[in-house]
C-alpha cells in the first residue's frame, strides 16, 4: 500500500491546458474521490496517475517513487474502467488471471487468488463465462475482481457505476465501500455523481476547469464549501445561491428586490468585512423550512410555492422568496399547493456567503 | 421464428445469372479436365465428359514439375501474406491509436498507391530486383506482393482497430503488457476476423498474380503456378484438357483455404470488431 502525492501537476493537449497545477496528497489507505462536472479534468488526472496520460508539468509519486516516467505496468496500480474494459475473448477466470500471468505468478497462486476474489465478489459461478454473457452488474464485479486479485498499491476507479441502473449503483457502491474497508488499499475514485462522492469518500477533491476548488472531508465539503461552485455542485438538490448585499453595519443582508434579512449576531463580525460589496447568499434546502421562526437567528418570510416534488420521506418545494427561486425541504405531511403563499423560515445561522465576484466563501 | 420474406422471381433470376456467370467457367474447366482432347474438339459440344478420364491429371504431374510450382506459389503467397499483414497491422494500429501527424493524408496516399496500375511498376521493379540480385528468387515476388496488398489490408484493418475500445488496451497495459503486448494479447485476437480477411485478400492476390511472376521469376525452378501452367502449352499445341486439369490443381488449395476460413472472412467483411 502507498499514498499518492500529486505535486503541481499540469497537463496540456497541444496548446490547450486542461490541468492547471494541481496539488493533492492522498494518504496511505485513504479513499479520495475526484468529483466535478464534465471536462473538469478529473478523468485526465486519474489517467495521469495510472500512466495512461503523460504529465506535462509537476510530478506524481506513488509511495516514495516518482512515477512520471514509469509505464502503467510498472506503477503497481489496478484500474476499474467505466465501460468495464473486460477482455471479451477471455473467460471471467482468464480476465481476472491475466494480470497475474503477465507478472509471471505461479499457476497455483493465480488459482488461489482468483478463487478468493471470486468468492468475495460472489462471482464464483461465473468464472467460465465470457463477459458478453454477463449482466452489467456482474461485469462490474468481474472488473473489480480483476483489480483486487493483483493486490496493487493503489486502486483507481474511473466512473465505475455510471453504466448501472440506480438500484445496482447503490448495491455496487456498498460493495466498493466494503472492499475498501476489507483491504484498506488506497483508492482514487472519479465520479461526476456527488452522491457517490459523499457516500464513498474519506476526502473529496472538487475540480473545476482543471483546478482544485476544494479538498476536504465530505462533511466539510457539504457544510463548509470553499466556494460558490462547490456549494452548488455538492448536494441534491443543490444549495440555492442568490445575489445579495450586506448593509454597511453588517447587521442585514438585502436580496435584490429589497427584502432585508437580519444576520445572526454570531455571524456579524465575519461578514462585516464584505459590507458594501456584492455577495451571494446560499441556503441549503434543509435550511428553508415551513412555518414560523423558532430558533435564534431564524427569519420567517412569505414565500410563493411554485412547484412541489413529493419524494415520500419529504417534499422538495420550489419557492419564490424575495423575487428569487429557492428550494426548501418540507415534511411530507405539510400540504402545500403550487400558487399558494406560505410562511417559511430561513435558518440564517446556517447561511453561506460567497464573494459576489470571485465566488470564494466569506468565512463562516 | 419469423418467416423469411418470399423471394421474388426477379431476385431469383438475378441470383441465377450471377451464379451462372461465376460458376459456369469454373464448371466448364472442371468438366474439360476429365475429357480427352478428341472429345473436346468433337461436334456437337458435350458438357458432361462422355468417358471421364484422369489421364490429364497424371500428365499435369508428369509433364511439368507442378509440385514445385505449387510449393513456390504456396510459399510466396504465405510469406508475402505474413509480411503484408504484419506491416499493415502495425500501420493500421499506428494510424488509429498513436498520435501520427496528418493521418488522413497518409490514408489518402495509401489509397493512391493502391490505384497504381501494376504494369507501370513493372520496369522499375525489374531493375530493382536485378540490381538486388533477386531475380528468380522468392523475395523477388514476396516483396512486391506484400507491398501491393498493403494498402487494402491496412484499410481493412483500420476499420477493425477503430472498433476496439481504447480502454481494453489501457486495461492490458495496467495488467502488465507493453503497448505491443497489448496489441498482441488483446487487439489482434479481437480483430481476428479482420486479420483473416486481410490475410485472405493478400494470399489470393499473391496466389493469382501472373504478370510480375512472369517478369521477375521466369526460371522453371522458381516459377509460381500461374506462370508454370503456361509451360503446358507447346509451340504449336494447346492441350486444353491438361491445362484445365492444372487449373483445377491450382484452384483446389485456395478453395479449401477459403472454405475453411469462410465463416471468419464473411464475418470479417460484413462486421467489425467487438460487440458489447
Amino acid at each position: 500500500m502507498a499514498g499518492i502525492a500529486i505535486r503541481h501537476v499540469e497537463k496540456s493537449f497541444g496548446r490547450a491546458q486542461v490541468i492547471h497545477g494541481i496539488d493533492l496528497e492522498v494518504r496511505d489507505g485513504e479513499l479520495v474521490v475526484l468529483v466535478g462536472p464534465s471536462g473538469c479534468g478529473k478523468s485526465t488526472l486519474l489517467r495521469m496517475i495510472a500512466g495512461l496520460e503523460g504529465v506535462t508539468g509537476g510530478e506524481i509519486a506513488i509511495g516514495d517513487t516518482v512515477v512520471n516516467d514509469l509505464p502503467p505496468r510498472a506503477r503497481d496500480i489496478a484500474m476499474v474502467f467505466q465501460d468495464y474494459a473486460l477482455y471479451p475473448h477471455k473467460s471471467v477466470y482468464d480476465n481476472m488471471a491475466f494480470g497475474l500471468r503477465m507478472r509471471g505468478s505461479p499457476k497455483a497462486e493465480i488459482d488461489t487468488r482468483v478463487n478468493e476474489a471470486a468468492e468475495i465478489l460472489q462471482i464464483g459461478h461465473l468464472l467460465d463465462r465470457r463477459p458478453g454473457q454477463l449482466s452489467g452488474g456482474q461485469r462490474q464485479r468481474v472488473a473489480m475482481g480483476r483489480a483486487i486479485v493483483r493486490r496493487p498499491k493503489v486502486f483507481l476507479f474511473d466512473e465505475p457505476l455510471s453504466n448501472l441502473d440506480a438500484q445496482l449503483r447503490g448495491e455496487v457502491r456498498v460493495e466498493i465501500k466494503k472492499l475498501h474497508q476489507r483491504f484498506g488499499t488506497t483508492i482514487v475514485y472519479v465520479t461526476h455523481d456527488q452522491v457517490e462522492a459523499m457516500t464513498l469518500a474519506d476526502r473529496i477533491a472538487v475540480l473545476r476547469g482543471g483546478r482544485l476548488e476544494q479538498f476536504a472531508t465530505p462533511y466539510d465539503i457539504y457544510n463548509r464549501p470553499a466556494s460558490r461552485f462547490v456549494a452548488s455542485f455538492m448536494g441534491s438538490p443543490p444549495m440555492t445561491v442568490v445575489p445579495a448585499a450586506i448593509s454597511a453595519d453588517g447587521h442585514h443582508i438585502a436580496l435584490q428586490d429589497g427584502t432585508s434579512l437580519p444576520i445572526p449576531e454570531a455571524r456579524r463580525p465575519t461578514v462585516q468585512a464584505a459590507s458594501g460589496r456584492p455577495v451571494a447568499l446560499g441556503l441549503r434546502p434543509e435550511h428553508v423550512r415551513p412555518g414560523e421562526a423558532r430558533d435564534a437567528g431564524d427569519v420567517a418570510v412569505d414565500a410563493r410555492v411554485e412547484v412541489i416534488e413529493p419524494l415520500g420521506s419529504e417534499t422538495l418545494t420550489w419557492l419564490t422568496i424575495g423575487g428569487r427561486s429557492m428550494t426548501g425541504r418540507f415534511p411530507p405531511e405539510q400540504a402545500v399547493q403550487p400558487g399558494q403563499t406560505v410562511r417559511v423560515t430561513l435558518a440564517m445561522s446556517r447561511m453561506h456567503l460567497f464573494d459576489g465576484e470571485t465566488g470564494a466563501a466569506i468565512a463562516a | 421464428m419469423t418467416a423469411l420474406p418470399k423471394p421474388k422471381s426477379m431476385v431469383w433470376l438475378a441470383a441465377l445469372v450471377v451464379a451462372a456467370n461465376g460458376f459456369f467457367p469454373a464448371l466448364w474447366v472442371l468438366f474439360t479436365s476429365f475429357k480427352t482432347e478428341a472429345e473436346l474438339m468433337r461436334l456437337p459440344i458435350t458438357i458432361w465428359p462422355a468417358s471421364p478420364t484422369l489421364d490429364n491429371y497424371v500428365r499435369v504431374f508428369v509433364d511439368q514439375p507442378i509440385l514445385t510450382f505449387l510449393f513456390n506459389s504456396f510459399m510466396v503467397a504465405l510469406l508475402s501474406t505474413v509480411l503484408c499483414v504484419t506491416v499493415s497491422a502495425c500501420a493500421a494500429y499506428a494510424l488509429v491509436r498513436l498520435r501520427v501527424p496528418m493521418p488522413n493524408l497518409i490514408l489518402s496516399v495509401l489509397l493512391a498507391v493502391a490505384m497504381f496500375p501494376l504494369i507501370s511498376l513493372m520496369i522499375p521493379l525489374f531493375q530493382t530486383m536485378r540490381a538486388l540480385n533477386l531475380l528468380n528468387t522468392w523475395p523477388a515476388l514476396i516483396l512486391p506482393y506484400a507491398v501491393l496488398s498493403m494498402p487494402v489490408c491496412t484499410l481493412v484493418l483500420i476499420s477493425f482497430f477503430q472498433d476496439i475500445p481504447r480502454d481494453l488496451e489501457n486495461a492490458a497495459m495496467i495488467d502488465g503488457c507493453t503497448r505491443l503486448g497489448a496489441l498482441w494479447n488483446v487487439v489482434l485476437p479481437l480483430t481476428a476476423p479482420g486479420v483473416f480477411t486481410a490475410g485472405i485478400l493478400a494470399f489470393v492476390n499473391a496466389w493469382d498474380e501472373f504478370l510480375l511472376a512472369l517478369t521477375l521469376s521466369p526460371r522453371v525452378a522458381s516459377r509460381t503456378l500461374p506462370v508454370g501452367i503456361t509451360l503446358y502449352q507447346g509451340e504449336f499445341s494447346f492441350p486444353w484438357p491438361i491445362i484445365s486439369a492444372a487449373l483445377i490443381v491450382a484452384i483446389v488449395p485456395i478453395s479449401i483455404l477459403i472454405a475453411v476460413l469462410q465463416e471468419r472472412v464473411v464475418g470479417g467483411l460484413t462486421q467489425g470488431g467487438v460487440k458489447g
